[in-house]
């Protein structure tokens, strides 16, 4: 066996149980801004424990087998992201890729179970996809001042020059952005928004749920790292210790976020990530005027 | 054997024949092969764990005019 698998291994394990642990902190600070003790830290790992092993039936109005594909699918697409992002260190476009992959997942999910609210929420996925739009200003801007997209070029860059952070703030905010709309009880979580129950995920119960919670364990693992490695830096990524402490503070700074802040209607949630979009293109042209 | 396993057995089928072809060969593939194995044998060994449905009518969800 090629030993880079069992790095991969190492890494997929450490993304969850992290990811797990750091969802579940997310909650616990969100119920004490609302004044409620809040469930166990280690509330997340156990839901995902609980569920693996709850029966499950597919709806006689679910469309398999993309009814369990999509699930299957969502861990994919982000074992994928983490292999290419922390293990390969490769190419940014790829990382907005597997982004776009993430949609099909929540479109597919929502639409496949037949469910009302799920199809609401495959919908509103395809609303949400905004919040790709400054992901691609986003790294066009730092193709303009590193020359490159690919990760490790990027670290490099950063410990020659600094961290991207002071030089590029407006990216950074754009990127936090969209770690605030993928972290849970998001403004911007219109996909899952408790007015349409759990949006894509409502008819997703049992052993699939379980393996979508899997999934956005990792996803959460994954965006917080590239965050921290493109915008602050390679001595934070080089050291697991520290890399941990920053994905606290992140977790801890997107808790207060998401639990002083209502959800967004829909048309909103686009107008004001197409907004920030609008203010990192401007960003672009600056840096294309300037030359980088 | 109902539909839930049926299609579980399937994954895990797929599931362990990407994890012999990731002890077989070395490089990019192996990724391949890993992002597809740990999906199918999650569900695959899942699907063997879960109990058997209970409800008398299985798939027939509230709120879908049943």
């Amino acid at each position: 066996m090629d030993s880079s698998i069992i790095n991969v291994v190492n890494l997929t394990i450490h993304a969850f149980l992290v990811g797990s642990l750091l969802l579940g902190l997310h909650r616990k600070i969100i119920a004490r801004i609302q004044g409620r003790p809040g469930p166990p830290i280690i509330q997340y790992l156990l839901h995902t424990i609980k569920f693996y092993v709850k029966e499950i039936t597919f709806p006689i109005t679910a469309g398999n087998p993309l009814y369990i594909f999509v699930a299957l699918l969502d861990v994919s697409v982000w074992l994928t992201a983490l292999i290419i992002a922390i293990d390969l260190k490769s190419s940014l476009l790829i990382i907005i890729g597997i982004y776009v992959l993430q949609k099909i997942v929540e479109h597919g999910c929502g639409l496949s179970s037949g469910s009302p609210y799920g199809k609401i929420g495959g919908v509103r996925s395809v609303f949400s996809a905004a919040a790709e739009v400054p992901l691609f200003a986003v790294v066009a801007a730092i193709y303009l001042t590193t020359h490159s997209v690919l990760i490790s070029d990027i670290l490099n860059y950063q410990s020659i020059h600094g961290s991207l952070l002071f030089k590029m703030p407006i990216c950074a905010f754009a990127f936090f952005i969209l770690l605030v709309s993928k972290a849970p009880n998001s403004p911007f979580g219109i996909v899952k928004g408790k007015d349409i129950v759990s949006g894509y995920m409502t008819e997703h119960y049992g052993l699939l749920a379980s393996i979508i919670y899997i999934a956005e364990a990792i996803a959460y693992f994954a965006l917080l790292w590239i965050f921290i490695a493109v915008f602050i830096g390679p001595w934070v990524v080089s050291h697991p210790l520290i890399t941990l402490a920053v994905m606290v503070g992140l977790t801890v700074i997107l808790a207060f976020v998401n639990g002083l802040t209502p959800l967004l209607a829909p048309h909103h949630s686009v107008m004001l990530q197409m907004t920030i979009a609008g203010l990192v293109l401007c960003d672009v042209l600056y840096r294309l005027i300037m030359g980088g | 054997m109902d539909e839930e396993r049926k299609c579980g057995l399937y994954l895990l089928i797929i599931g362990l024949l990407c994890t012999f072809g990731i002890v077989m060969f070395k490089g990019m593939i192996c990724y391949l092969l890993y992002v597809i194995a740990v999906p199918c044998l999650l569900y695959g060994i899942g699907s063997y764990l879960i109990p058997k449905t209970r409800r008398k009518n299985a798939g027939r969800l509230p709120f879908r005019g049943f």
